[in-house]
């Protein structure tokens, strides 16, 4: 009677390809040193230069690895079976060009290769590939956000490019998200771009949410505004929400236990009470800020570092170059997040905000263009359309 | 001859991998006459599991019952963000069991273009992609 000794693959080249070597009954280190002597090179596959064993080589009795026993102590008796197995390791590290691209990230102790991981890891929704979409979108595309989910369902316009930096001049009459996503890939080939060419509505805005791990809001309406912020209340998803509105922009960020958009704008204005970009105008740099700030509060959430704007509105003024912080809380009594909602599930908001709906101002956009049926660029559509009836001061709402 | 992977196995192990994601999901495969015909999940006991992985040793015990069952023993693991060929990491680790077949899965582009699988054997550093077909059962 012996001891067996089941020997692997990688070792059979020393064992003149035996898979089963017979050994003397004893401790397991003073079976391995007898192999060691009868096989020469084994005791560099199982040993380090101080004489360990090799971290990554495991041996087992009876299949239970010694660790679990009593080590290179363990007894052995007639009829056991040892094995000697080799680990299986590995990973997915960065590429070399990875490693050049996000040197100076992974310079950081707050980001590192773990960070960067993170951030390479996250999927992000972007609702709008506008104003504030752009620079959010460059930014995290930049930093190596692995993927990007954009809604939108405009064509670029000539009038967007006076802010909206992810589209060029040949690419108006482009759709939005197409322009958008070769703008990204080209910038930054490692980023996955999930383009979501519809318009954001009540039946399809859970659906889409659920996909991303975090919601940067670049909206430009009112009614997408609350629908995004019910649909990210009702999935405990953290939504980045920004608003401009001529010389002034705000951020702040909204997650579960502080507070939403309601709370804070439990109603929508009076349609055309406050004006859009589009009427009132915007200092092109304005969305810049804003939208850079909210790729900035995105990558933090996703590093898990700092001090997001939670609880707290972060307000701009262009003009004066002041900065103020407003602090802000949970209202118990909110339809959406409070302690008893009486909104559960996705309401119909173009009718909540007084607004027409998509479908009726998608046909006026068809009609204003002529019979052709074609989508006209946006600063030929009817000034009753949602995106252009976009508010964006007070109850900040505006996003462009 | 290319490496035959039967549909159901290639979903599984996509399965797999999705299952663990953000994590690297690993596991064993076992080949007879260049087809897998077996995979088991193992646990990835790495400290750092969304970019390494390492078969649990209790699960690693599965190659001896392979190889008794006198299939040819390889392994798989997954990539959730970069692409399915190894990283410097896998290759090193590759001296460890040199020549055996590595599946790798990457989801990188699984929203989109779908998940990707390739094979590879790694020797003295030198990584050699085996082609490999789906196969219908």
């Amino acid at each position: 009677m012996a001891v067996k000794v089941y020997i692997p693959t990688p070792f059979r080249a020393l064992t003149g390809n035996q898979a089963r070597v017979e050994a003397r009954p004893g401790t397991v280190h003073e079976l391995l040193t007898d192999l060691e002597h009868r096989f020469p090179g084994m005791r560099e596959r199982l040993r380090d230069q101080s004489g360990k064993l090799h971290p990554y080589v495991n041996v087992y009795v009876n299949s239970l690895e010694i660790n679990e026993l009593e080590g290179e102590s363990t007894p052995l008796r007639d009829g056991d079976e040892v094995s000697i197995i080799p680990a299986v390791a590995g990973g997915q590290v960065f590429t070399p060009e990875q490693v050049e691209r996000y040197s100076r990230h992974l310079l950081l102790p707050q980001v590192g290769p773990i960070g960067q991981r993170k951030l390479m890891n996250a999927r992000v929704l972007l609702i709008g590939a506008g104003g504030l979409g752009s620079p959010a979108a460059l930014y995290l595309a930049a930093a190596g956000v692995g993927t990007l989910g954009i809604v939108d369902f405009d064509v670029v316009d000539r009038t967007n490019l006076q802010r909206q930096i992810l589209h060029q001049t040949d690419d108006v009459g482009k759709l939005k998200v197409v322009s958008a996503k070769e703008t990204i890939e080209a910038m930054n080939p490692n980023v996955t771009v999930e383009t979501h060419n519809m318009i954001l509505d009540s039946t399809n805005a859970l659906d889409l949410f659920r996909q991303y791990d975090l919601i940067v809001n670049g909206v430009d309406n009112f009614p997408a505004r609350y629908l995004a912020n019910d649909a990210a209340v009702m999935l405990g998803k953290t939504m980045v929400d920004g608003g401009i509105n001529q010389f002034e922009g705000l951020v702040t960020v909204y997650q579960p236990g502080y507070g939403c958009y309601r709370c804070l704008y439990p109603e929508p204005p009076p349609p055309g009470a406050v004006p859009s970009c589009a009427e009132a105008g915007v200092l092109g740099v304005l969305p810049g800020i804003v939208g850079s700030m909210q790729a900035l509060e995105a990558i933090k959430l996703i590093l898990g570092i700092g001090e997001p704007l939670l609880g707290k509105l972060l307000l701009f003024d262009a003009l004066t170059m002041e900065f103020r912080v407003l602090r802000t809380r949970r209202d118990p009594n909110c339809p959406v997040c409070g302690d008893h909602p009486t909104i559960t599930e996705l309401i119909d908001y173009h009718e909540f905000c007084g607004i027409p709906h998509p479908p009726e101002l998608l046909e006026q956009r068809a009609t204003a263009a002529g019979t052709n049926g074609t989508v006209p660029p946006a600063s030929t559509a009817a000034p009753a359309r949602a995106r252009e009836a976009e508010p964006v001061a007070g109850p900040v709402a505006g996003g462009d | 001859m290319p490496i035959e992977l039967p549909r159901s196995l290639a979903e599984a192990l996509v399965q797999h991998a999705r299952e663990g994601r953000p994590d690297e999901v690993c596991g064993i495969v076992g080949v007879r006459d260049g087809r897998i015909v077996r995979l088991e999940r193992a646990r990835n006991v790495a400290e750092q599991p969304q970019f390494r992985f390492e078969i649990d040793s209790r699960d690693l015990v599965k190659v001896i019952e392979l190889d008794r069952a006198g299939l040819e023993v390889g392994f798989y693991h997954s990539h959730p963000a970069t692409q399915a060929y190894p990283s410097p990491t896998d290759i090193a680790f590759a001296r460890l069991w040199p020549g055996a077949l590595q599946l790798m899965v990457s989801l990188r582009d699984d929203r989109t273009t779908g998940p990707e699988i390739h094979a590879y054997r790694i020797e003295n550093d030198v990584v050699r992609q085996e082609a490999l077909t789906i196969v219908e059962e």
